[in-house]
This record gives structure tokens, C-alpha cells and sequence, in this order.
């Protein structure tokens, strides 16, 4: 095998993998940007959404339909946990949101083994998904799943950057992550905005989620902890608040994984993760404005 | 000093119960000391993670990585040396001999824990907010990973067994007594003063002229002993752990009792500690056996585990092992009537021809589609999961065969298996 192919299918795997990333990273962050929280429990609109198209399957709908549907899911769990968790609690400590959103998830990963149980269940895909094309005499190898995910994240984070550049909430959303007390001054619906927010960042996780269960192949209560933590990892790297540095981070990570596995010595490789959050102590200690993010002053 | 007061009674509270406890019948005295032991363990782990999270307001989630490495570090030291020729053959020389008492081992973890809180929180004290919640969160995955790495010293993801089980009552009790009363002398000291000062305002501390980076350090590194050292008690206690008991789900039940019973109160921690204690083995009754009417479960709550096909394990090696726990599992699972569901097809015929051992349900599910995402997306390491689930449907066995009220008795122990060596689920008691 050539060396150029192996880096080829290493970078279709890095893109494949940061897609999934950047989905779940730009949604923590834009809620990290709104309400200055960390989320905890945005993981677990990745399971509620892949669970949500599951059960829709079941029910005979079609695939795209219940794809639809479970990011739909995905969205409403999310204004749910926001109205009835996150609201009550608007404007206390960082650690009170932190803790209320830990609590979230412990409740959500609870639920879901209550009603699906512990074991992962198959995820079906229809046939046509399933395929997998080989180019160079199979050196390069991708599935539809792949590309589905790259052109899913594609046309979300369009539709993504249109809503935030062109549309009166989009604005009002990045005028609240700016100063949400002088956005509530001049008159925006704070509320709403907020809502939108976390309807859109955890459509996007539950997308993630249905995305990450086909590849794959099941669905368990704990499968959204994992990329949460990693989704932090990305939006710390690109600047935790910032849409554009959630979206860099989760591409450079995924990069960094992929290629940890497939360049470094194999004993190495198993501390893949640590690696991660190594560089994620790094990022906090000498960059904590990440990549993207100009720095603030400390406000008094 | 009311604090200390309040302190005091609850810490007598707790002794007094432990002594009527000794007079009570002989099971229901197994039951009750066996969760006392645990609920002091728990409550040294609070105390002290409450001294950097409530006193100081540094939000750490990485204290159950100090739990982990404490007891992993006492776990090896205290193993016999003919254990350790066993079980982990390729441990440096230096290690192989050494075998320390459970005293000196656990001191010994309690200070590895504050060398590594010193490397630790050098840096990450200068953080602040929940940048400091996510940057010890990455500690405690760091931990994780070399724990389930670091094959020679640990044994990787595979049940670390064969620690004597030394941690009884008045040794927990005595653990508990020593960190609250170091513990409340320092809250209650300028030190501790001074941590609540930088907790309130860092910037008005700052102003009175407190150091803001050695205060946080200092209550993250006594923190950690106490930790370490409550591993290594929490290690003794279970005989057999594996890397999985000390990641979230532990660090999440601790957080939950600190808040419960108040991050800013050492009393309130250990109110904490006993108020989930006692909600959590009440519920576990509940969940035994009961009828609302509309939903009803019954006495056979289901439990399921997964057995993966032993021959896709890392270690071949480990078979025997994982066939001689799933017989113990069966064993039990036909007392506990517990669901056990296995993927291979042969294991499942073994364990059906085996003695004529019944399985009422036994699925065999095909593996899992493999696509070439899959091992990019990071979802390795499900068998060892297993194992661990494995583990914990044994123990959740014998603890309601044992500890329970009204449960049939259990049969005898699992024989150790082919290779001589017990298997790791009877020495095994029930989680916390």
C-alpha cells in the first residue's frame, strides 16, 4: 500500500470523525456562549436523538423521516431540560449550572437504561446506506455512512452560519453570547433566544448522535459521554463559546485522533485519550481563549 | 465553635451506631457493619473532596482519579509477593518484593496521591470557574487511561483481584475519626479562613494579601490524601476492582452526596454521605420486589450481561478466567434469576451442558456490524466492559442472596478454576 493513499484514507477518516465533533462542539459552545454553562447533559441529546429515530423506525416510518424526527427529538429534549432544569437556575454559580446539568444527565442516561436497557441495540440503516465504495483496488475505503456525515454536517453548519449572519434571532443570539444584560436592555427576548439556541444546539448533537450510531451500528444509554467530553475538548482548543473555533477544534481533533492511531507507534496509541486531554490542560493553561477567540478582560 | 460541635455529634452518631450494630442478629449485623464500613469510606472521600470543591470553591471532578491511583498503588503493594508472581508477572523487581502491611500501604498511597495533587494542581489551581471542572475531568480520564494501560502494574481493564480484604469497621471508622478531626482542625483554622476567603472573592482575598494559587493547592493536596488513602481502604474493602469503578458513575454518586448534604459544611458532608447511604439501600429493597398496581416488578428483577466471544478478547489468555466467572454468574443467576444474555454460540452451549444448569432465555445475537468508522469513532474496549458488568451481576447476586431480607440462600462459592486461582466474584462484595 502506497504511503499517499494510507494518508488519503486517514484524512477521510479525520474529516469523517471532526464532522461528528464539530456537530456536538458547536452546540456546547453556543450554549456555553449564551448562558455561560457547561453542559453536561448535551451529550445525552445525542442519545435521545439516535434512541428517537430508532423507535420511529420501529414504528414503519422511513429512514429520512425518522431521521428528521430523531434530530426533532433531539431538539425538544433539549428546550424541555432547558425550561424545566436549566431556567430555575439562570444567573446562579457556574458550579450550580454545572452541577444542575450533571444531574440532567445522570437522570437522562438513567431513563434511557430504564426504558432500553443497559446492552446496545442495533441500529438499522436502510440497504442503500449500507454500501461501501472502494477506490485504488480497495485501498481506500469509505461508506455512504461517511459521506452522509460529511454532507449532513456540511449543509447544517450552512444553514447554521445563514440563521446566525442574515436572521433577526441568529443576530440576537450573537448579541446575547456578547452581553446578554444589554441585549435583555435593548429590548431582545432573551428567553426566546435562549430556547432557539438550545434547540438548534442539540438538534445538532441529536444529529451527531444519529450519525455516530450508524457508523457504529448500535445505540446505548452511555453512548453520548464519550463525544460530549471529546466536544469539549474541541471547543476549548477553538475558543469555548465561539461557533467558528467549535467548528476548527472539532475538524483539528478528530485530525488528531485519527492520526494518533494510524502514525504513532502502537505503544502509544492506546493513550490516544490521554494525549487529548493533555493537550485540552495545555489549551486551558497557555491558551484558554483558544485558537480563535480574542481575549477579555476580567470583568469586575 | 458550633461547626465542630455539630461535627462531633454526628461523627458520635455514626460510632454509637456501629457498636449497636455488633449486638445485632448475625446476619443482619454482616448487612448493616458492611454498609457502615462503606458509608465511612464514603464519607472520608466526601469530607475531603469537599475541602477543595465547598471550602475552597475550586470545582474539581478529578477525585476519584486520587481514589483510583490510591488504590491501585496500595492494592500492589499489599499483595503477597507469591500474588503478585501471578497475577502480574512483569512488575519491576523492586516492586515484586516489596509487601507492606495495610496500614503502611495505605500511607503510602495516601502520599503518592499528594505527590501527584502536587504535579497536578500546580498548574491547574490557576484556573478557576468550570474551566477547572473540565480540566480535572481531564485528570480523572488521563488517570483512567493509564490505569487501564499500564498492563504491568494494573492488569489493564481486567479485574485487579487477590487484595486482602483488611478494611473492617474500627479500621474505616478509625480512618474516618482521623481525617475529620485534621481535617476540621485546619476548616476551622486562619488556613481554613483563608480558603473560604479565596472561595467568597479571590480578587478581595488577593487584596488582604492571601496567596490565591498555594491556598487552593494546599486544600487540593491534603484533599488527595485523603483520598489516596481512602482508596486504599476502598480497595481493601472490595478485594477486586477494575479501573471502570473509579470513573464517572463513582464520581457523580460522591458529588451527589457532597451537594446533598451541603459543599460548605464538613457535618453536612457526612449527612450527605449517610442520607444517600441509607436512600440508596432502602431503594435497592424497593427495587427487589414490589407492586404499584399499574407497574409491578417482581422478585426476579432482570439483570442482563453481555459475553462477547471470549476469542475476540486482546487476551487469549484470559478465557478460563471469563468462562469460570460466567459459571459463577450462572450459578448465581439461578438463584437471583438473572437474564443472562451471550453472544457466542459455544459458550452458551458449555454453560447449558454444564451440570445440567438450566438458562430459562439465552440470546445469541450476532456480532455487531463492523464499519471502517467504527474503531475511529472510539468505541474499543466493549469487552472489558463486559467483564466488569460481569462482576457486578455476581456481587449484586450474592449481595441479595446474603445481605438481603427474606432471599433464598445462595449455594456454595464458585470453585476456583482450572488455573488454581479463585475466581474474582466471590471475593467480590456489593458496590456502595
Amino acid at each position: 500500500m502506497s504511503t499517499e493513499l494510507y494518508i488519503a484514507q486517514q484524512i477521510i477518516n479525520a474529516v469523517s470523525l471532526g464532522s461528528l465533533y464539530a456537530l456536538v462542539a458547536i452546540g456546547l459552545s453556543m450554549i456555553f456562549g449564551i448562558l455561560r454553562m457547561t453542559n453536561f447533559a448535551h451529550g445525552d441529546m445525542m442519545m435521545v436523538g439516535a434512541f428517537g429515530t430508532l423507535v420511529l423506525q420501529f414504528m414503519n416510518l422511513g429512514f429520512g423521516w425518522a431521521v428528521m424526527g430523531g434530530i426533532g427529538i433531539g431538539a425538544l429534549a433539549g428546550v424541555l431540560v432547558e425550561r424545566v432544569a436549566y431556567r430555575p437556575v439562570r444567573g446562579a454559580p457556574e458550579v450550580t449550572l454545572l452541577l444542575t446539568s450533571l444531574a440532567v444527565t445522570y437522570i437522562l442516561e438513567n431513563l434511557g437504561i430504564l426504558i432500553f436497557t443497559s446492552s446496545a441495540q442495533n441500529f438499522p440503516l436502510p440497504e442503500w446506506m449500507d454500501s461501501a465504495f472502494q477506490l485504488f483496488d480497495g485501498q481506500i475505503t469509505f461508506t455512504q455512512i461517511n459521506l452522509m456525515t460529511v454532507a449532513l454536517t456540511a449543509v447544517a453548519l450552512g444553514a447554521l452560519g445563514w440563521f446566525v449572519t442574515r436572521t433577526d434571532i441568529g443576530l440576537g443570539m450573537r448579541a446575547a453570547a456578547e452581553d446578554m444584560g444589554a441585549a435583555n436592555l435593548v429590548g431582545l427576548d432573551v428567553n426566546r433566544l435562549i430556547v432557539v439556541a438550545f434547540a438548534i444546539a442539540s438538534g445538532f448533537a441529536g444529529l451527531a448522535g444519529i450519525l455516530w450510531a450508524a457508523q457504529a451500528g448500535v445505540v446505548e444509554p452511555h453512548m453520548g459521554f464519550t463525544p460530549l467530553l471529546k466536544a469539549f475538548v474541541a471547543a476549548i482548543i477553538g475558543g469555548f463559546g465561539s461557533i467558528a473555533g467549535a467548528l476548527i477544534g472539532g475538524y483539528l481533533l478528530g485530525a488528531l485522533e485519527v492520526f494518533i492511531v494510524a502514525f504513532l507507534p502502537s505503544e502509544i496509541s492506546p493513550y490516544r485519550d490521554a494525549i487529548v486531554f493533555i493537550l485540552l490542560i495545555g489549551f486551558l493553561l497557555f491558551r484558554p481563549n483558544g485558537l480563535l477567540k480574542r481575549s477579555q478582560e476580567v470583568k469586575l | 465553635m458550633s461547626g465542630m460541635q455539630r461535627l462531633i455529634v454526628v461523627v458520635a452518631g455514626i460510632a454509637l451506631l456501629g457498636l449497636f450494630s455488633f449486638s445485632a442478629p448475625a446476619m443482619m449485623n454482616d448487612y448493616f457493619v458492611r454498609i457502615l464500613t462503606v458509608m465511612c469510606i464514603n464519607a472520608m472521600l466526601v469530607v475531603s473532596m469537599g475541602l477543595a470543591n465547598g471550602f475552597t470553591g475550586v470545582f474539581s471532578l478529578g477525585h476519584v482519579g486520587f481514589v483510583g491511583v490510591g488504590a491501585y498503588v496500595s492494592g500492589v503493594l499489599s499483595l503477597s509477593a507469591s500474588a503478585k508472581a501471578s497475577y502480574l508477572p512483569d512488575l519491576p523487581a523492586w516492586i515484586a518484593g516489596l509487601h507492606l502491611s495495610f496500614l503502611s500501604s495505605t500511607i503510602v498511597a495516601g502520599l503518592v496521591c499528594v505527590v501527584l495533587a502536587f504535579l497536578v494542581g500546580a498548574p491547574l489551581m490557576r484556573l478557576s470557574g468550570h474551566f477547572v471542572s473540565v480540566a480535572t475531568l481531564g485528570f480523572l480520564i488521563i488517570v483512567n487511561v493509564v490505569l487501564i494501560n499500564a498492563d504491568d502494574y494494573t492488569r489493564g481493564a481486567r479485574t485487579f483481584t487477590g487484595v486482602p480484604l483488611q478494611t473492617t469497621f474500627p479500621w474505616a471508622m478509625g480512618w474516618l475519626l482521623l481525617a475529620l478531626v485534621v481535617l476540621a482542625r485546619i476548616v476551622y483554622s486562619p488556613k481554613g479562613r483563608a480558603w473560604r476567603a479565596v472561595r467568597e472573592d479571590t480578587i478581595a482575598a488577593q487584596a488582604i494579601g492571601i496567596d490565591v494559587l498555594p491556598t487552593r493547592l494546599s486544600a487540593f493536596v491534603i484533599g488527595a490524601f485523603f483520598a489516596g488513602a481512602g482508596g486504599s481502604l476502598y480497595g481493601h474493602y472490595l478485594g477486586s476492582f477494575s479501573p471502570a469503578g473509579f470513573y464517572f458513575a463513582y464520581t457523580f454518586s460522591l458529588i451527589s452526596m457532597l451537594v446533598i448534604g451541603g459543599m460548605q459544611s464538613m457535618t453536612g458532608a457526612v449527612v450527605g454521605v449517610i442520607i444517600v447511604s441509607i436512600l440508596s439501600e432502602l431503594l435497592r429493597n424497593l427495587e427487589r420486589g414490589f407492586d404499584l398496581g399499574v407497574v409491578g416488578a417482581t422478585d426476579s428483577f432482570r439483570c442482563t450481561a453481555r459475553i462477547d466471544p471470549p476469542a475476540a478478547r486482546s487476551d487469549a489468555g484470559d478465557v478460563p478466567g471469563v468462562l469460570s466467572q460466567c459459571h459463577h454468574l450462572v450459578e448465581h443467576a439461578e438463584t437471583a434469576h438473572c437474564m443472562v444474555r451471550i453472544r457466542d454460540q459455544p459458550v452458551a452451549a458449555h454453560l447449558v451442558a454444564r451440570k445440567g444448569l438450566r438458562i430459562d432465555e439465552h440470546h445469541v445475537e450476532p456480532a455487531t456490524r463492523q464499519g471502517p468508522g467504527r474503531s475511529a469513532a472510539g468505541r474499543a474496549g466493549t469487552d472489558d466492559e463486559d467483564v466488569a458488568a460481569l462482576g457486578q451481576i455476581g456481587e449484586s447476586a450474592i449481595h441479595r442472596a446474603r445481605g438481603g431480607f427474606g432471599h433464598r440462600p445462595i449455594k456454595a462459592p464458585a470453585p476456583p478454576d482450572a488455573a488454581g486461582r479463585p475466581s474474582a466474584t466471590p471475593r467480590s462484595r456489593r458496590r456502595p
